[in-house]
């Protein structure tokens, strides 16, 4: 009987340590995505906002460019949930909301941020 | 007959069902009429509750009184149980003592046992947590019954071999009493876990907290009805009910022993 | 055979659990007596004021309040949950199909902490979002949420209600095992001589358990006497003082107003309180009926 109790714990005590494992292998602070237009072309010079979200309240936007392949980057990021968007030529795209797992996840957007533009 | 008892599990498990299903997808919470099927489950008021306070920390401090608690509750209620099975003059003295202390709730203590402590220089402590629950009547009388079921020909046999009685309790009383054990590890664990009233009195720093009392303080971070919130009121109850479900027949039987003893 | 050689280790080995309960039972109550009678001061020596707190106590309303709830849940709520509990084990008892499984899930609010209880229930009983107040709606028994919580006039009865919640299994549990000594050979006998099963419940069974139902009821004084975590989570007192309890008054008055010997005053009173109820209804019952704790 003991023994079933301690093979439990082991198990425990292994995941923990794996999802630690992995969580310090990804704690980058990065959040990246691309920015395409409404056809799928990537849009360089785009402003993406970043806004982070707090359990009370919407915090205020830090912005970024997006390269010549319609890529960005958000660095040192400790933030859990987000809101972000991006603009260019006046047009702006919707409201992308992602909440992460742990703090400073190393997180790339998983579809690109679509601005309605021909 | 049956309809009734098929009513009342309902009424019972509807609100547990109902906090685990918010926990995990927070749609009753705002959306009115609430559904009774999940939609869109996801994890991240989990996530929150570990992001936004310090959980483990306060899962940590739980764990270490229970831990506590359960060591020395094994030790002094094993203690005095053999201490029991021997024949001295003022042995119903002591069993009346026990008996009674019975008597005495807790809640009639709360304010000597803080100037008390305070005194041994315990409060916010892990050990000053754990010390009124170091020993509990109900877990001596669960050793005593173990004890004295034990055939009286193996200790006396064992005292002509020339066994100490120390090593007596460790070898044989113990041995051959792990539902015993069993029983107050069980039953330590729960009552620590679910110690509310005295890590309210004794604990002053936020970093001290055991999950009861974060659990109550959460309400001062956000707002009342939050998934968060039941996030965190499932992660308190489900290592209690798992020791439940899994040793059901020990959990109650100690508990009916607690009840009958009189 | 007396083992008085072993004296010293019989001490020894008698001290770890009787020193705890020495120093967390029986201390306080000696301690709570002479704190009663002065006035607390946080640095420096206290004051002797004799009996002025008890004059305090009994011209202080909310005092009487919380004691009239106290009550309120020891004649209230105690036998609505145990006439619950015992028609339950009735049931249970029974060789019907799944009981193992009812007994599970009736017992399983037992062993969640309290906290957690009260937070649970003071969201299902919210007026807005609450889903007690939506099936009540649904049904068309009222047309707008009941504040439970809030209100004068429900407050307290919710409150009884989340602990009966939590605490019928309990009970539940403590009757069964009271049902499951009375020799199946009596109800048989009765069944054979055409007594009807209400018959058959109520001439024999009950008095056969006579001594578990009044187990039950001690059980009960003491939870309403205890009482605290629920109350203090879900309505911390209120409204006003619509669900202030002893405990919850005597806590308040020591660790938030600081009235040490104030509150150690109403310990007295109130342990007085239960030991006369608890040894009244012991005599009561014509025996010794331990009362077991849970240490919530």
């Amino acid at each position: 009987m003991v023994k079933r109790w301690l093979i439990g714990l082991g198990v425990l005590v292994v995941l923990v340590l794996g999802a630690w494992i992995y969580i310090k292998a990804n704690q980058t602070g990065e959040v990246r995505g691309l920015v395409v237009d409404g056809a799928g072309r990537p849009v360089a010079g785009a402003t993406v906002r970043l806004r982070e979200k707090t359990l009370n309240l919407i915090k205020q936007g830090i912005t970024t460019e997006t390269d010549a392949e319609g890529r960005f980057i958000f660095t040192d990021q400790a933030i859990i949930e987000f809101f972000i968007d991006a603009r260019t030529d006046g047009v702006v795209s919707e409201e992308y909301r992602y909440h992460l797992y742990f703090k400073e996840q190393d997180f790339e957007l998983p579809d690109p941020i679509v601005i309605p533009v021909e | 007959m049956q309809l009734l008892l098929l009513a009342v599990a309902v009424m019972i498990l509807l609100p547990l069902y109902w906090v685990l299903k918010t926990s995990l997808t927070g749609e009753n919470l705002f959306n009115y009429p609430p559904s009774l099927v999940p939609r869109d489950m996801h994890v991240f008021y989990f996530v929150d509750v570990f992001y936004w306070i310090p959980f483990a920390r306060f899962a940590l401090n739980s764990v270490i009184v229970s831990v506590i608690v359960v060591v020395t509750n094994i030790l002094f209620n094993s203690m005095a149980a053999m201490a029991l099975t021997y024949e001295f003059n003022f042995k119903p003295l002591v069993i009346g003592l026990y008996l009674s202390s019975m008597m005495i709730p807790f809640q009639t203590a709360i304010i000597p046992a803080f100037l008390l402590t305070r005194e041994l220089g315990l409060l916010n402590s892990h050990v000053g947590l754990a010390l009124p629950l170091m020993s509990t009547i109900v877990n001596i009388f669960v050793f005593k019954s173990s004890f004295d079921a034990i055939p009286r020909s193996i200790i006396d046999s064992a005292r002509i071999d020339g066994v100490s009685e120390w090593r007596l309790l460790d070898t044989i009383y113990l041995r051959l009493s792990s539902p015993a054990i069993a029983t107050n590890v069980i039953l330590a664990f729960v009552w620590s876990w679910n110690n509310f009233i005295w890590p309210l009195i004794i604990v002053r720093d936020e970093a001290m907290q055991t999950l009861p009392l974060a659990l109550s303080r959460f309400l001062s971070y956000f707002e009342d009805t939050s998934g968060q919130l039941y996030a965190f009121v499932v992660l308190v109850a489900i290592p209690v009910i798992a020791i439940f479900l899994l040793n059901q027949k020990r959990f109650i039987s100690g508990i009916l022993a607690g009840a009958m003893k009189g | 055979m007396n083992d008085r050689r072993r004296l010293p280790l019989i001490i020894l080995f008698l001290l770890p659990s009787v020193l705890v309960f020495v120093l967390y039972r029986w201390l306080p109550v000696i301690w709570n007596l002479f704190l009663s009678f002065q006035k607390w001061k946080p640095i420096g020596a206290n004051e002797w004021v004799g009996a002025s707190n008890y004059v305090t106590m009994f011209a202080d309303p909310v005092f009487w309040e919380s004691l009239q709830n106290t009550l309120v849940y020891f004649f209230v709520g105690t036998p609505v949950a145990i006439i619950l509990a015992l028609i339950l084990a009735l049931f249970v008892n029974e060789p019907i199909p799944g009981r193992n499984a009812y007994r599970t899930i009736i017992f399983l609010p037992y062993p969640i902490t309290p906290v957690a209880i009260g937070l649970i229930w003071k969201w299902l009983l919210n007026d807005r979002v609450g889903f007690v107040n939506y099936v009540l709606r649904s049904v068309g028994l009222i047309d707008e949420g009941i504040p439970f919580l809030q209100s004068f006039d429900f407050a307290l009865f919710s409150v009884i209600g989340t602990t009966i919640w939590q605490v019928l299994g309990y009970f539940m549990i403590l009757v069964l095992a009271g049902l499951q000594t009375v020799p199946t050979e009596l109800r048989d006998a009765a069944l054979i001589d055409g007594a009807g099963p209400l018959r058959r419940t109520w001439s024999i069974t009950l008095p056969l358990i006579r001594s578990t139902l009044f187990l039950c009821f001690i059980i009960g004084i003491i939870n309403s006497f205890t009482v605290f975590d629920m109350v203090y989570v879900m309505t911390g007192g209120g409204p006003g003082h619509a669900t202030e309890f002893l405990v919850t008054y005597i806590y308040r008055n020591a660790f938030e107003f600081n009235r040490l010997g104030y509150s150690a005053a109403m310990t007295v009173v109130m342990f007085l309180v239960l030991l006369t109820v608890t040894l009244v209804s012991n005599r009561f019952s014509g025996g010794e009926a331990g009362g077991a704790r849970h240490y919530e």
